[in-house]
């Protein structure tokens, strides 16, 4: 039994470009976001669970529809010349239509749904370790890598980097209000409640970018409050945690990069002046940049800012313009967040300190 | 016109003679007319419509005021529908389009759909039941006014700028004063307290009602579905709703009075919310479903023109709905990180509880396979509530089907669910009743052309909107974002969606002037248009204040097909105009009781209402004195409104 229900489930998945109803969806088949068409054997057995019954549901309901529309068409009577009756019968219709076909149709569902969280549950066995814990923050996904070996802790936001081909296990808590973790390609929902840690397990099968956004109404600027799954080849990700790990390009600690710009610890003026200005300014009252004083915790750390495709909690591409408008107008952007507007830079403070964040690679 | 029903069943005679009245009855029926009238009567001054408690006037006000609600809450709908309507727009700012959408769901789920509800139970109860109003009638005008006082003091907020912004089911800690400081929540939580005294206080009235005013004969098995609807509702309201009051007590002490129910930092839980509201929550969705249900089991074997088919099963099925409504809370929890094998049984709880739904479906289907149906305005709302509901209960399975719950929870596909189920299963039937009953109440037709143009504008337009929805719930979109990039590529749908919703609002516009014109201006109605079978249609239309001259005898499930002739009365012994008295009957079999006498017209039920609204605005402003005060005179007009009464009697 076990298995068989899935297999079939399976099949059906395959089978579903024959079916008409599937062009009706094709619109959205694109969408970075359409978990129909998943990237993860999770995602996968959900999906092809939903499938299935979508597949089936739609079959009954176009079906009793076509009774009902038969049944309002075939004849018509008025008050006038029909008189009420009792024609008797019609007890089967209730018996068979209302109580035994939806029992057993239910009761297949059921079991389908069984199988699946069976085989893709939302935790995994003893055996599974935590490799990353994120938390949701106002409105911002913070992830955090625990140290290994030699290798420091780190934490990054929004973009969330794992390897391909394994699953990874990520626990999820909240210290303000309640969000929910959404990558609809690779897996469903986990609520990240306060008081509470729950967990997921991911999977990609393929590397690439697998973007999903906050499902829980967590406030004033819950619609922008979005994140990325980067899946990379294993050893791409160890690549990565790597330099992550390292403190800021260019900082004090840096010895590499020193040596060369005559022990400055930056590539330019233009940007030696940009991390100034970022020192003096607010900026390190809330972020961190590891081998540099700002040590700010309440707000992402940009340690290695260049290095992300997005900035403000996933809502801006990360270039230039958006960098210099986030800086000085946030709360134009992004009406609420914990940003202040700023209008203590000129212009050429401005692009100084842009520089210096485009350095932080 | 009375074509004899075949039935089955032993014929049950009626119970003439049992009736013990002291008084002498009257012999002239024209002089009782006129005492009967005098006693009833609303006098037409501002102080007697204040102080009415006739039940088809507050009917008629619950009916005006929640679909005054309904509009409000539609017009919310459609700026929120303008925001959505492309991708990146400005029309609303992020504060207030959260704004609307969580008063958008306050005001129909709360302030429409079940108070539209409680006024065709209000005006129609007593009418079926052949009793000449409801049992607490002054209790019954003070869940009016509290209805009507609580709506306005949550709208106060909306007038000084304090709403809530974090949707219907306000989750903790979004909702608690760190993350929402200013008095949004306080209207929200008072108001929602101040609403469930007026919705408890109208539940139990049907209770009673039902249980004690039944015409003599209508015994348990002869009940119209509708009132099988109205009591499982009544009884839901009465154990789901003390819930509801608990949560909002306990999250107004988590804001003002250092409590931490809610607070996980302090040892709460942000998750107790979450199940003491969806304990009372799922039971509302059955709250605001089920009378609707019992309204279409009630309009479609009149256009079918033959009983009901397995009148047993769908009776069953209600209560049954409303008993397994309690175990499927948590089936709105799947996501928040509960053990699989709590969320399998609700799971199957969800499951089997639709099963009860396709009992009734197909119970109308088999009507419908064995008749010669009446295809009108009303008869076609029916259809497209039929058509509607299968397609919401379905996709509702899908829902509870939890491992692919945890992609769909919280989406657009949760969105065109609940649509479905609350247009399409409260909306659509409330529109048939009001096509059905409306030349009840006002003694006029409605305009047919008018009422088909309605009909398929709003059917249309329903499925424009809400069908795409499930492709945007596929297709990732979120519930309650207020903007999003043209990357994620739901602009296209989004843009139908709203089309959707303004045409549908403009068939609903259509019927709405078709009701005012009409009753106006209609084709006079007759006492029963539609050669129905359930006793209000004995009545005239508009019908007379005391309902019917002699208090109803019932002997079979459909009075006025029968060869039974429900008025007989050859000893004039069900008159009863010696006071405002009805009829009180046995609980199962109907078997004539007694007579209660009902009380005078009183302001007494307004002014408590008034000083309970009084009451929530000083606890508002965290006014001690003024608080006190109001619960002091909210007590004293109680005791007023209780204070024994002397027998009326009009002059002889
Ligand atoms: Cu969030």
């Amino acid at each position: 039994m076990r298995g068989t229900t899935f297999k079939w489930a399976n099949t059906l998945h395959q089978v579903r470009a024959l079916i008409p109803g599937c062009l009706l969806l094709s619109a959205d088949c694109s969408g970075p976001q359409y978990f129909m068409a998943p990237a993860g054997p999770a995602a996968q057995g959900l999906a092809s669970l939903g499938w299935f019954v979508m597949l089936l549901f739609i079959a009954v309901t176009l079906l009793v529809w076509g009774f009902l529309i038969w049944l309002a068409c075939r004849r018509h009577g008025s008050l006038e010349t029909h008189q009420p009756v009792e024609t008797g019968g019609g007890l089967r219709w209730i018996l068979i239509g209302g109580i035994a076909i939806p029992a057993a149709v239910f009761s297949v569902v059921f079991i389908a749904a069984t199988e699946v969280v069976s085989h893709f549950p939302l935790e995994a066995g003893a055996d599974s370790q935590v490799e990353i814990q994120v938390s949701g923050k106002l409105w911002w996904f913070k992830a955090e890598y625990d140290a290994d070996g030699d290798r420091a802790a780190f934490s990054v936001a929004t973009e969330i980097h794992i390897p391909t081909d394994r699953a990874v296990t990520i626990d999820l808590v909240s210290d303000n209000v309640i969000h929910s973790f959404w990558i609809p390609k690779l897996h469903g929902k986990v609520d990240l409640v306060p008081g509470r840690t729950n967990r997921i397990r991911l999977q990609a099968d393929q590397p690439g970018v697998y973007s999903g956004q906050c499902a829980e109404f967590c406030g004033l600027q819950h619609a922008n409050m979005r994140l990325s799954i980067v899946a990379e080849a294993p050893e791409d990700y160890n690549a990565w945690l790597q330099a992550q790990a390292e403190p800021a390009a260019g900082s004090e600690n840096d010895g590499t990069e020193n040596e060369e710009t005559g022990g400055a610890g930056y590539g330019s003026e233009v940007v030696r002046r940009g991390a100034a200005l970022f020192q003096d300014a607010a900026c390190p009252g809330c972020h961190t940049i590891r081998g540099t004083p700002a040590r700010g915790v309440l707000a992402p750390d940009l340690t290695h800012l260049a290095s992300r495709r997005h900035i403000a909690g996933g809502m801006l591409p990360n270039n230039t313009a958006n960098l210099s408008a986030w800086v000085t107008r946030p709360q134009s952007l992004k009406p609420g967040s914990m940003m202040p507007d700023s209008d203590e830079f000129t212009g050429v403070q401005l692009s100084a300190l842009v520089a210096y964040l485009q350095s932080l690679e | 016109m009375r074509i004899p029903v075949p039935y089955r069943r032993r014929p049950v005679s009626p119970c003439p003679g049992v009736i013990d009245i002291t008084e002498p009855t009257t012999i002239d029926l024209g002089a009782a007319k006129n005492r009967l009238t005098s006693l009833w009567e609303t006098p037409s001054s501002l102080w007697g419509e204040l102080a009415t408690i006739d039940h088809k006037k507050i009917g008629k006000r619950y009916l005006v005021t929640a679909v005054m609600f309904l509009v409000i809450g539609g017009i919310e709908a459609l700026l929120l529908r303008l925001q959505l309507s492309a991708a990146d727009l400005d029309v609303l700012k992020p504060e207030t389009y959260n704004q609307l959408f969580s008063m958008h769901g306050i005001t129909m789920i709360f302030w429409y759909a079940a108070p539209i509800l409680a006024g065709f139970g209000n005006y129609l109860v007593p009418l079926m039941l052949g009793a000449r109003d409801m049992a607490l009638p002054r209790l019954n005008a003070f869940s009016y006014w509290a209805f009507l006082f609580s709506g306005l003091f949550f709208y106060g907020g909306f007038l000084v700028g304090q709403m809530p912004e974090a949707g219907w089911f306000a989750y903790l800690p979004a909702t608690g004063k760190d993350f929402s400081p200013d008095m949004g929540m306080e209207f929200y939580a008072l108001g929602l307290i101040f609403l469930t005294v007026s919705t408890t206080a109208g539940a139990i009235n049907f209770l009673l009602t039902i249980f004690r005013l039944r015409a003599p004969g209508m015994s348990i098995d002869r009940m119209p579905l509708f009132m099988y609807s109205t009591m499982t509702t009544s009884v839901l309201v009465v154990l789901a709703l003390p819930a509801l009051t608990a949560a909002c007590l306990f999250l107004l002490l988590d804001r003002n009075w250092g409590t931490h129910f809610f607070n996980a930092s302090q040892g709460g839980s942000p998750l107790l919310w979450q199940h003491v509201f969806w304990f009372f929550g799922h039971p509302w969705v059955y709250i605001v479903f089920l009378p609707a249900t019992g309204m279409v089991s009630t309009i479609l074997p009149v256009f079918c023109r033959r009983p009901i088919v397995g009148y047993t099963y769908v009776a069953l099925a209600t209560v049954l709905t409303g008993v397994v409504g309690f175990g499927v809370w948590v089936h709105h929890m799947f996501a928040s990180g509960m053990d699989q094998l709590s969320m399998s049984i609700f799971s199957a709880a969800s499951m089997t509880i639709s099963i009860f739904s396709t009992v009734q479906v197909f119970a109308w289907l088999a009507t419908l396979w064995g008749s010669w149906p009446v295809i009108n305005t009303s008869m076609l709302f029916v259809l497209g509530f039929i058509a509607s509901f299968i397609l919401g209960g379905l996709n509702g399975v899908v829902t509870a089907a939890i491992p692919f719950d945890w992609q769909l929870t919280d989406t657009y596909f949760v969105v065109s669910h609940l649509h479905y189920v609350l247009v399409g299963a409260n909306l659509f039937p409330v529109m048939a009743a009001f096509y059905y009953w409306l030349p009840k109440m006002t003694g006029r037709m409605m305009n047919e052309t008018a009422g088909r143009w309605s009909f398929w504008t709003m059917f249309v337009g329903f499925n424009v909107a809400f069908f795409p929805m499930h492709l945007l719930g596929l297709a990732g979109m979120p519930r309650r974002i207020y903007v999003y990039s043209e990357a994620m590529g739901w602009g296209t749908l989004n843009l139908t969606v709203t089309i959707g919703a303004f045409l549908f609002a403009a068939g609903l516009a259509i019927s709405l002037i078709n009701f005012l014109y009409s009753s106006r201006r209609g084709a006079m109605a007759g006492p029963d248009p539609w050669h129905a079978d359930t006793l209000e249609w004995l009545t005239d239309s508009p019908p007379a204040v005391y309902a019917n001259l002699h208090i109803p005898t019932v002997a079979s499930r459909h009075p006025l097909w029968d060869r039974h002739d429900e008025l007989d009365d050859p000893d004039n012994a069900r008159v009863l105009d010696k006071s405002r008295y009805t009829l009180t009957t046995t609980a199962l079999d109907a078997r004539p009781l007694g007579i209660a006498r009902m009380p005078r017209d009183s302001v007494a039920p307004l002014v408590t209402a008034l000083a309970l609204g009084g009451l929530c605005t000083a606890l508002l402003l965290k006014a001690l004195w003024p608080s006190l005060s109001m619960l002091l005179l909210a007590g004293l007009t109680a005791a007023v409104w209780l204070w024994p009464q002397p027998e009326e009697r009009p002059d002889e």
